[in-house]
């Protein structure tokens, strides 16, 4: 199974939220403890207890295919699984452009504001 | 405890771009004491200091590393914070599309890196302490600041000479 696959149908906000989430656990050398203490600290959304089970399916789902806990799995393993979840949060936020103004354009007028 | 006098934020031109333009010049920021590294005493998790992750963007930016955890972070950083701010009703849902647009389609060079100075004495009341591991609370002291005015930091391009 795909861990992505869990994030099928949740409403755009959502696979946003889990996707972030997900990829701040994996990416650094969390402890799932840790990782719910340091969220202490973030800004409390109301989807956050929802994304926030779905970052433990997503955990779970990869300690199932990988046969050993989170803390023993390897960082490029890990990470490869945050690149399925970034595909999966990519696809979901899609492309806009009805009133005719592209990304190139709004990038090229953020590169004109200066610090 | 020791003073502190200064917080270290290491962000990305874009990341920046995209608060000053968009969220009226208000940053989320995520940042921490800096420590110059003992060799006696366990460091600050690379991680989580703001100049190790500045040297990572700049890194992967002169490399061209298309598959950069750090820019990968950032673009999933200005997704979520997008949708927080059209949460909070600072922008539309028009604008939160456009921004996660941006995110996914920046190019590599549109996250060069910027570190943020903060004085402490301006952001004390608004700082939450970030919870870290035992190893690494003994050097670093990480802090969130939801709603950073532009006004109240100084900010730094270490690669262009700027300090």
């Amino acid at each position: 199974m795909n861990v992505d696959r869990i994030l099928d149908s949740q409403p755009q906000d959502i696979v946003v939220e889990t996707v972030y989430l997900a990829g701040r656990l994996l990416s650094r050398p969390l402890t799932w403890e840790l990782f719910l203490r340091q969220l202490q600290s973030d800004v409390q959304t109301a989807t956050r207890p929802h994304s926030l089970k779905l970052v433990r399916e997503i955990v779970d789902c990869i300690e199932r295919e990988q046969g050993k806990s989170l803390s023993d799995i390897s960082p490029e393993r890990k990470l490869e699984y945050v690149g399925q979840l970034d595909a999966k949060l990519w696809q979901s936020v899609g492309i806009e452009e009805e009133d005719g103004i592209g990304v190139d354009a709004l990038l090229e007028s953020l590169r004109q504001i200066s610090v | 405890m020791r003073q502190i006098y200064l917080l270290y934020s290491a962000s990305t031109k874009l990341a920046y771009s995209i608060a000053e333009r968009y969220y009226n010049g208000i940053h989320y920021t995520w940042c921490a004491t800096y420590r110059r590294p003992d060799p006696h005493m366990v460091g600050m998790p690379a991680s989580s200091n703001p100049l190790e992750i500045y040297w990572s963007y700049h890194r992967a930016v002169k490399s061209g590393d298309l598959h950069s955890s750090y820019v990968a972070a950032n673009r999933r950083g200005i997704a979520l914070g997008a949708t927080a701010r059209a949460k909070e009703g600072v922008i539309d849902a028009r604008t939160e599309k456009r921004i996660h647009d941006i995110a996914e389609k920046a190019p590599l060079t549109d996250f060069k890196p910027l570190l943020f100075v903060i004085p402490y004495t301006l952001v004390k009341d608004s700082l939450r302490e970030v919870d870290v591991d035992d190893a690494a609370r003994a050097s670093s002291l990480e802090y969130v600041i939801e709603n950073l005015p532009r006004d109240f930091f100084d900010v730094l391009d270490l690669t262009e000479g700027n300090v």
